[in-house]
């Protein structure tokens, strides 16, 4: 435990927002970034217990295939006497992983952790634009609309996978979810594409003009940097996806032909344009995450980050190949061969950029006083997690092994790693780390360890137990594959994943249960409960309107702990030279 | 990024111009180039039978059309160097984006038997696929 | 700066990396998305035209150059008229920046005028995308027969046409009702209609190679640009009622920037779509 280390007990807890408005305009249409920042996090909060849930579901298929789900059940599929049926089997696989991508892992690391951080860690009061902040919280809400009606329309929602591949799509009459709940799938698309644009745009500019003096761009914290690079992504790669729906719903609705070929289109056209934007989307997905365990490592290391600039390198190094690498998703699509190699070619180059950030992190962590909070354990299971799931990426990045392992679980537990055991472990981190920013209050260590362990065990014996089945060419997207004679061996390991999950599953209601727990009981926090260097914990916790009571100036970069030029094991970035950590820090 | 600018104040940047005079210059200058794209399809065009010739003609126009909008209208001419990092990533990622659709779509009706025999083998080709009409009312590249 | 600062926080300064105000910059970046947009539009008519077996002419579809390069003149103009509505509100001489400012309204409401009449010459001539009100065929086949079968025995059921036309109407009819019937030869004969003034609204099926993929990807793009030209339209009708003196000067010329990027785009929309 290594909070309550600073010096000063206790500033004057300022209410988050002390200017005078009502209501209304302070916590539903309120323009501070803050408030935009915690109602990106809880709703993003909302939909990933309705895709874990989702998840689940196809977990009990897969494990006990056609038997009824308990409680459940009789309420979901009466007419099929509580069974999933096929058809609404392929919708959960779809609807897991849009929510899950669209909804949950974008938004909570580019919404809500950027919109909080951002102005916080740059020194600024707010956005630049913090009208058209609110607009790209709210610009969410029609996508909310639209997902949560298509489970209820005829057919049901959309499940043509998160990929959407026409003719599957296109055709009203392809499948029962091919209906209007894909049409609402597209629409909701659009908006997040809108949302996304908006609050990238404005990321960008706040981050390339309203930084605090001093602040140069190479003492800008990785999670800034990481910020920085995804909003980039967003702002060149979204608006081809925004296109490409635009294209898939006029073939649905006006009747044009761009991806069916009996039209003169071509199927292959909306791969790659979902591609262009989905695979940088992978990278949207990690680098924040990537830039807050960065920073969350070496707070808790109580090192300077070890080569900052390579790994300022790397991250630009990684968005710049994630562009040139899309067509690694769609090597068994037909896509001519030499265009192939070339993606094999620039896909395992990311192996470079990637190999530089996991060695920074184990140098950082080399002969540090590392501190085991729960932040820091989240932390280091993204750096283990990512290790395994950037090694299993390297297997499908090569043509000639791509071809055996597509679309088996192999893939599904790759990306599971990437996703779950990176970006959902560093958002792990940062809750519990920004916590105390947040809110004004710690959160409980302890039930925050029993969270990280059990979820981090049943992790793995889920998704770790997928790449076994996966080289075994068990096949994914598939409602009962066990059915099949030479898969009918894996069904006590698909027993055992699904034990996992479930485990995993009910794991995450400790930490909800912690976290509005600590709203109410946690410790009162004061601003700078971990002793860190960056901006945001010389503003008070939580931070009013406006955010700092006082000029921040940044001195040098943000990961100067035990530094040999002040007594302290921190030396803040505002602290000017000759000052003591203590008054800088309480200010 | 390109310049590091201290100073805290930027409400007022306002670019030189070239005034009154220069617009009208580059208004004619786009009237000009629009009445040439135009020419490509009258009866003097000396290049009516080489629509591959034309067509670059036409981009290149349209290319000088658009600098000449971006150059003067939107003043770049007269800004500094941030100009180049706000413009030419996105251009050089629209070129890749468009060149990558060209060989699986672009080239979609193209197979193998077709580049085996280039010169009379399409046709058939088209007709076994059933994508289009075999008649000869209009060939492709017109 | 463009941020609200609230009554308790002090006015924080900031260190900017680029000289401009945060308003354009934003407003860069936003050209930015809207290129990769378009990119991702135009690429795509690209190589679906040129990787087609068959692509129509401009005679085909009713497509007219001298319109198309009359839109052109027109953006052009309107380019012009607000980079001076922008100087003008430089000099501080707001009704002049209105004056110009409205004459840029009317252009683009020009545009979309003769875009919308564009638009109805190719709904007359049964050019949609509609695949349910088809009319376009891209072979005489039989499917194409019995489309015009359909449409002859529907124009022949209608006891008020011109008795001349509906007796060659019918004549049709009974050709194509036989089997053994040429398609090619039905859809030559059937073309002629077109010229016959009394057949004019009979909207009999037509075969044009490649016609479908020519409705889809001309209705998107045109589409989609007009869109951003009444969008354009909507801005200058919010800004027109405002003082247009030298405070306004930066949001004149971020409207003007999105005015020119419009007419960038349809600087390259004119030669693909009319003179290719």
């Amino acid at each position: 435990m290594t909070v309550a280390a600073s010096p000063s007990p206790g500033a004057p807890l300022v209410d988050a927002n002390s200017h005078h408005r009502g209501f209304l305009r302070r916590y539903i249409f309120s323009t501070d970034h803050k408030v935009i920042g915690l109602q990106f996090y809880f709703s993003t909060l909302i939909w990933f217990f309705v895709g874990g849930a989702l998840a689940l579901a196809v977990r009990w298929q897969l494990a006990w295939p056609w038997s009824e789900m308990p409680i459940v059940g009789r309420m979901l599929f009466a007419a099929e006497g509580g069974q999933i049926s096929p058809e609404f089997y392929t919708m959960l696989v779809t609807m897991h992983a849009t929510i899950m991508i669209f909804f949950v892992i974008i938004p909570i690391l580019a919404g809500a952790f950027g919109n909080f951080l951002i102005p916080l860690m740059i020194g600024a009061e707010d956005m630049a634009f913090p009208t058209l902040n609110m607009f790209s919280y709210w610009f969410m809400w029609p996508a909310f609309a639209c997902m949560t009606a298509s489970f209820f329309v005829a057919g049901g929602a959309a499940s043509a996978g998160w990929t959407s591949y026409p003719p599957l799509s296109v055709l009203h009459d392809a499948a029962p979810g091919s209906g209007p709940g894909q049409t609402l799938w597209l629409l909701g698309v659009v908006f997040i594409g809108i949302a996304s644009m908006l609050g990238s745009l404005n990321y960008l500019t706040t981050i390339i003009q309203m930084r605090a003096p001093g602040m140069t761009m190479l003492r800008l914290p990785m999670t800034i940097w990481g910020l920085f690079i995804t909003a980039i992504l967003q702002a060149f790669a979204l608006p081809v996806l925004t296109a490409a729906s635009v294209m898939q719903l006029t073939d649905r609705l006006l009747g044009t032909g761009f991806y069916l070929s009996e039209a003169g289109g071509q199927p292959l056209l909306w791969q790659h344009l979902f591609w262009f934007y989905s695979h940088p989307a992978v990278y949207i997905m990690i680098l924040p995450a990537m830039g807050m365990v960065s920073d969350i490592i070496s707070c808790y290391a109580r090192k300077p980050l070890f080569g900052y600039r390579p790994m300022v390198a790397a991250i630009i190094a990684i968005a710049g190949l994630g562009f040139i690498v899309w067509g690694h998703h769609m090597f068994m699509s037909g896509m001519n061969p030499a265009m192939g190699t070339t993606f094999m070619a620039a896909t395992i180059l990311i192996a470079l950029p990637s190999a530089v950030k996991v060695f920074n992190w184990l140098g950082t962590l080399w002969g540090g006083r590392i501190e085991f909070t729960s932040a820091m354990l989240n932390a280091l299971a993204f750096v283990s997690m990512f290790i395994i799931g950037g090694l299993s990426g390297i297997f499908m990045a090569a043509t000639t092994v791509d071809i055996v392992i597509h679309d088996t679980y192999f893939i599904v537990g790759h990306l599971h790693y990437v996703l779950f055991g990176g970006s959902t472990f560093a958002v792990f981190a940062g809750t519990y780390h920004w916590f105390p920013k947040m809110f004004g209050r710690q959160m409980n260590e302890f039930w925050g360890k029993v969270h990280f362990l059990l979820t981090f065990l049943f992790f793995n014996g889920t998704f770790f137990t997928m790449h076994i089945i996966g080289m075994g060419g068990y096949p994914r997207r598939v409602a009962a594959a066990t059915a099949y004679a030479e898969f009918a061996r894996f069904e006590p390991l698909n027993v055992f994943m699904t034990i996992c999950a479930l485990g995993m599953g009910f794991t995450q209601l400790i930490f909800a249960a912690n976290l509005f727990g600590s709203l109410i009981w946690g410790r009162r926090a004061d601003r700078n409960p971990w002793r860190a260097n960056t901006l945001e914990w010389t503003a008070p916790s939580p931070p009013p309107h406006g955010n700092f009571d006082f000029q921040p100036v940044a001195y040098r970069g943000p990961y100067e702990y035990s530094s040999p030029e002040v007594t302290a094991d921190f030396y803040p970035q505002n602290q000017p030279p000759d000052a003591e950590p203590a008054t800088a820090a309480a200010h | 990024m390109a310049t590091e600018d201290s100073s805290g104040d930027n409400a007022q940047h306002v670019t030189a111009t070239g005034g009154v005079g220069n617009y009208i210059a580059v208004f004619v200058g786009l009237c000009l180039l629009t009445g040439m794209s135009f020419l490509t399809t009258s009866e003097w065009w000396p290049w009516r039978d080489q629509p591959g010739f034309t067509r670059t003609f036409m981009m290149a126009v349209a290319c000088a059309k658009a600098l000449l909008v971006l150059l003067f209208f939107m003043h770049l001419k007269h800004e500094a160097g941030w100009k180049y990092i706000l413009t030419l990533p996105a251009c050089v990622m629209a070129i890749i984006l468009a060149a990558s659709l060209v060989p699986d779509v672009g080239f979609r009706l193209r197979s193998a038997a077709d580049r085996a025999e280039p010169a009379n083998n399409t046709r058939e080709t088209t007709i076994e696929r059933g994508q289009e009409n075999a008649s000869d009312q209009a060939p492709s590249d017109n | 700066m463009d941020s609200t600062a609230s009554a308790e926080s002090i006015q924080l300064r900031y260190q900017p990396a680029v000289p401009i105000r945060n308003g354009k910059l934003m407003l860069w970046l936003f050209l930015s998305t809207e290129v990769m947009f378009f990119a991702a539009l135009i690429g795509t008519y690209i190589v679906l035209r040129f990787g087609a077996a068959a692509w129509p002419t401009p005679t085909d579809v009713h497509l007219s150059e001298p319109i198309g390069a009359l839109n052109t003149f027109i953006l052009i103009c309107s380019s012009v008229t607000i980079v001076l509505a922008l100087e003008s509100a430089r000099a501080d001489s707001g009704g002049r920046a209105k004056a110009y400012l409205f004459v840029t309204l009317l252009l683009g409401a020009a545009f979309l005028g003769i875009k919308a009449y564009e638009y109805q010459v190719k709904f007359h001539h049964g050019l949609h995308v509609d695949r349910a009100r088809r009319t376009i065929y891209d072979q005489a086949d039989l499917e194409y027969a019995s489309g015009l079968r359909a449409a002859l025995r529907s124009v022949t059921a209608d006891t008020n046409a011109d008795a001349a036309a509906l007796a060659a109407a019918t004549a049709l009819l009974e050709q194509a009702n036989n089997p053994d019937a040429d398609p090619s030869a039905l859809a030559l004969q059937a073309a002629e209609f077109s010229e016959v003034p009394e057949a004019a609204d009979w909207r009999l099926p037509i075969v044009i190679p490649g016609g479908h993929m020519w409705t889809s990807t001309y209705f998107l793009l045109t589409g989609l640009h007009a869109l951003h030209v009444a969008a354009g339209l909507l801005v200058f009708v919010c800004v027109l009622p405002l003082r247009l003196g030298t405070a306004r000067a930066g949001l004149l010329e971020n409207v003007g920037l999105y005015w020119h990027f419009v007419d960038i785009v349809w600087i390259f929309l004119f030669p693909l779509l009319y003179l290719f």
